[in-house]
């Protein structure tokens, strides 16, 4: 029996290649399940670098803020506070009330790493952000080795940590260069419109969102940019108040 | 105090958020009152954000520029009917533009 390929056959991958092919590995389903949102990402985090270049940071600032609070409408909400002058209470006190979402995330990492040392799940909380969460809430409902689990998640938060950091940077670099009539000012809000147009998904979320609109106007009198933090609380307690009111 | 120290303090802050519940083995974020209040905190930001940056300039209350709304607008509408984020700057900056072109700017 001729065992010799054909012209045709060996110019076709091998059944191993087929398998090989058919099964990405843990880094390419990684890379896969994360990339749109890292293409997301690319227009928020320039319009982030545009703003901060426009209040007037530092690109070492910009960047030092990207890379450690890795929480892009965070460090936007700061970037606008420290533009207007705010108070380092008052910017330090939004952060964390926009991040206070993290904690239940940090609660998905320690499911997910149940069995890592302490030490490893507290260096993996650091860059725990949406996106990740999403993606591994999803994909360890199926990949239990946590070898995989690893390097899935490392390979994932590293790619959206790459594409934040340096549209940041683009966007900080070419919001003085780029001329005023191409509003790049209005990045900031655009990408923050877009976001809350998803946010918006009851009649309760639309209160909410109503009542920190009305109030952050309302509150433009306060001292130190206090109407932010004191909008978001009054946003909150409008909506847990209509839920309280609902039979 | 610079912004690279409010950044660190925030960032400090933050990753004490996002590392408390894995050293707590997610105890408190299994409360159904806190998990009710945080699903409304996205919301409120997002909204305060939009209207400051629309209806204020240094620190007091303006009208808002009716190009600026028409953008931010459509940008808005373009959102709810893809369901794409992104949309809102792939439309509403290009409205932004075409105001300029007809000298509404």
């Amino acid at each position: 029996m001729n065992t010799h390929p054909t012209p045709i056959q060996s110019r076709l991958p091998s059944c191993d290649a087929v398998v090989e092919q058919a099964e990405p590995s843990v880094i390419q389903l990684a890379l896969r399940d994360f990339a749109p949102f890292a293409a997301a990402l690319i227009p928020f985090a320039m319009a982030i670098g545009t703003a901060a270049s426009a209040n007037g940071l530092t690109l070492p600032e910009t960047a030092f803020g990207a890379v450690f609070l890795l929480a892009g409408t965070a460090q936007l909400a700061a970037v606008e506070l420290i533009g207007r002058d705010a108070g380092a209470t008052v910017a330090v006190a939004t952060v964390l009330l926009i991040n206070v979402r993290f904690m239940f995330y940090g609660a998905g990492l320690a499911k997910w790493f149940a069995g890592a040392p302490l030490r490893h799940k507290v260096l993996l909380a650091f860059p725990l952000v949406d996106q990740s969460y999403l993606c591994c809430e999803e994909r360890f409902t199926t990949m239990t080795l946590l070898a995989d689990r690893y390097r899935y998640y490392l390979a994932g938060t590293a790619l959206l940590m790459s594409v934040f950091l340096s549209s940041e940077v683009i966007g900080y670099l070419a919001g003085p260069i780029v001329p005023a009539w191409m509003g790049l000012q209005l990045a900031a809000p655009l990408a923050f419109t877009g976001m809350l147009v998803k946010a918006v998904k009851s009649p309760q979320t639309a209160v909410v969102a109503a009542a920190a609109a009305v109030t952050v106007v309302g509150s433009s009198g306060l001292p130190g940019g206090l109407g932010l933090p004191v909008a978001i609380l009054v946003g909150v307690f409008a909506g847990s108040r209509m839920r309280r009111a609902q039979p | 105090m610079t912004p690279l120290v409010i950044f660190g303090f925030a960032a400090i802050g933050t990753f004490a958020l996002r590392v408390g519940m894995v050293v707590g083995e997610g105890r408190l974020a299994r409360t159904a009152r806190l998990q009710d209040h945080v699903v409304l905190v996205s919301p409120a930001v997002l909204a305060a954000i939009v209207a400051s940056a629309l209806s204020m300039s240094n620190g007091g209350v303006v009208l808002p520029d009716p190009v600026v709304v028409a953008a931010v607008g459509t940008g808005a509408y373009a959102v709810y009917r893809t369901g794409n984020v992104a949309a809102s700057l792939l439309i509403g900056l290009p409205v932004y533009w075409l105001a300029g072109l007809a000298g509404l700017i």
